[in-house]
């Protein structure tokens, strides 16, 4: 007896995980536009480059270096935090992660490491990211600072 | 049926019912993986290598690329297992040189492209891979101070042109004729020939070493993959024409569908060279004829990142910046168990047999494998969760081989492709 194979619907599951996303602490769902309004031309891949933490602690947002990310090459993550009030979150502990949830697994092969970017308040960059496939990934963040421990879970597309 | 109940909850849920309707000819998912794999580019940079890309070390490696005097039984170059008439691969399971290797010959055609080199990526440069096989001692079954001896007298004026004056090699006190770091068998004679040397002069024999690999590295560099006819389709779809201009067939063209669609090869065989450049464990058995075990990038992870001749090392020209992945490469990860890098596919028709060990004589039996995955249980290590049985009638299998045989080229300039004239 054969499975239904996983990527034979994947079009599908690639558009609902990236909705269910917008069930996790982030705002809204929209299929033409990610949270910057960036128009996507295909309707599919999803990313949201920023939202508020599960329990409402942080606002988050993020981009990268380079730019557009090239699959199988390590990227940087700049990760600006704020907290209710829209004040930077500075002296704050972040860990950013990968995950790709139609297949499962998260980033493999590399340790990311966090560091905080002191000349500009509120601000971490991470290092030794690196997606190994392309489709529709999640940026997830465990934060813990001064306005307490939260999570956050973005959108992260990739071609 | 459950899970489609699902999906259409969620999309219902959500309000995003216009994502997951799938369209009449290519998919959204589809139309964004053709366009991804875009022609190949220039070779990646080499930061540790400063004459990586200087025309001289590219003529210089290519005579030592066919130079059979780096061996123990001086009949064994590093196109002996990279034989341009062969695909720069050798045709052969397991690689032949002074002795029967332990993994199969991948072609370096476009192995500059890759972030990492061998099956299981313990040299992060072209450089750095090409003193692998040197001191294999079923492969050239050679050694660095040895290799240094055979620069100086046959290749001295070319070398010193380039890196400058060799030790004084020919102060026998010095520098014996082997010798070579064996730490997992110190009483090796070899290994104590290698001890006995100063620091300084070990260290002088590994900057030689180092750059008999830098020279390769350039010559490699030119062994670029010509464009194939996925590329023209590729430009052709991205410009609007859903027929990528007619140039892969009917067969060859559902088969590139099927490669970006139900198939979901291009996960891994992503990109310009179509791989990520990534390691995965996909269950293949160890052969009769390999080692009964092979943990692949378990063991590559460490021997990369603890080597001297890594990007971060001192024979590195990079000055710690420009490494890449290396400074945040983890260690002892359990899905890196019997996991091997995912090869590029340009050129695969000329490059069998196919796998780290031979393990599939033929493209059809390759896609075979991942149809019915789920049957081959690793032997070592987890099986990408990812990977499971494809729904393939046998035409979309014949589809799907069709298509990777179109994925073939000649090298850029044939000139680089056969021996040189002066040896």
């Amino acid at each position: 007896m054969h499975r239904t194979p996983l990527h034979g619907r994947l079009g599908r599951a690639l558009a609902a995980f990236a909705c269910s996303l917008a069930l996790v602490g982030v705002a809204g769902c929209d299929s033409d536009h990610d949270h910057d309004g960036h128009m996507h031309s295909d309707g599919t891949l999803m990313t949201m480059k920023n939202g508020t933490s599960a329990n409402g602690l942080y606002t988050i947002s993020w981009t990268t270096e380079p730019a557009t990310v090239v699959v199988g090459e390590v990227f940087v993550v700049r990760t600006s935090l704020s907290d209710a009030t829209g004040s930077a979150v500075t002296g704050a502990t972040l860990a950013v992660d990968g995950y790709m949830p139609a297949h499962g697994h998260g980033m493999e092969g590399v340790v990311p490491l966090t560091a905080e970017v002191t000349t500009t308040a509120g601000t971490y960059e991470t290092q030794g990211m690196r997606f190994q496939m392309p489709g529709q990934w999640e940026l997830r963040f465990t934060i813990e600072g001064a306005p307490g421990k939260d999570t956050a879970t973005l959108a992260f597309g990739v071609q | 049926m459950r899970s489609r109940l699902a999906l259409a909850l969620l999309v219902w849920f959500c309000g995003c019912a216009d994502e997951v309707t799938a369209p009449a000819g290519w998919t959204p998912n589809e139309r964004l993986f053709v366009a991804s794999l875009q022609p190949l580019g220039t070779p990646r940079p080499s930061p540790g290598n400063a004459l990586a890309d200087d025309p001289d070390a590219a003529a210089f490696g290519h005579r030592l690329f066919f130079d059979t005097r780096f061996s123990a039984n001086g009949k064994v170059a590093c196109a002996t297992c990279h034989d341009p008439s062969a695909g720069f691969a050798d045709g052969l399971a397991l690689a032949e040189g002074v002795a029967t290797a332990e993994r199969h010959a991948p072609t370096v055609l476009g192995a500059a492209w890759q972030p990492w080199q061998f099956w299981d990526g313990r040299a992060d440069s072209l450089w750095m891979q090409a003193l692998g096989p040197i001191e294999n001692p079923k492969e050239h079954g050679f050694d660095r101070v040895a290799l240094a001896h055979v620069v100086a007298k046959h290749h001295r004026a070319e070398y010193e042109a380039l890196f400058g004056a060799l030790p004084p090699l020919e102060q026998a006190d010095r520098f014996p004729a082997h010798a070579r770091p064996v730490p997992e068998a110190p009483g090796d004679p070899q290994h104590v020939a290698w001890l006995a040397m100063t620091p300084a002069d070990r260290e002088a024999v590994d900057r030689v070493f180092a750059n008999f690999g830098k020279a390769i590295e350039a010559y490699e560099r030119k062994l670029a993959p010509a464009p194939i006819a996925l590329d023209r389709f590729v430009a052709d779809f991205v410009a609007g024409d859903d027929s990528g201009g007619g140039h892969l067939d009917a067969d060859a063209a559902a088969g590139l569908r099927l490669f970006v669609g139900k198939g979901g090869c291009v996960f891994c065989h992503s990109g310009p060279r179509l791989s990520n450049g990534a390691f995965h464990n996909i269950g293949l058995a160890q052969p009769s004829w390999a080692a009964a075990e092979d943990r692949g990038r378990y063991d590559g992870a460490t021997i990369v990142v603890a080597s001297p001749f890594n990007c971060l090392g001192p024979y590195s020209d990079a000055g710690g910046q420009g490494c890449g992945e290396l400074p945040f490469v983890a260690q002892q990860e359990v899905v890196m168990l019997g996991a091997f890098k995912t090869p590029s596919l340009r050129n695969v028709a000329r490059t069998a047999p196919y796998m780290h060990a031979g393990q599939h004589a033929t493209l059809l039996e390759v896609v075979e494998h991942y149809r019915f995955v789920e049957q081959h249980v690793a032997p070592i290590g987890p099986r990408e969760s990812f990977l499971h049985d494809l729904d393939f009638t046998d035409a979309e299998r014949d589809q799907l081989v069709a298509f990777l045989l179109t994925l073939d080229a000649e090298p850029l300039d044939s000139t680089w492709a056969t021996a040189p004239t002066v040896p």
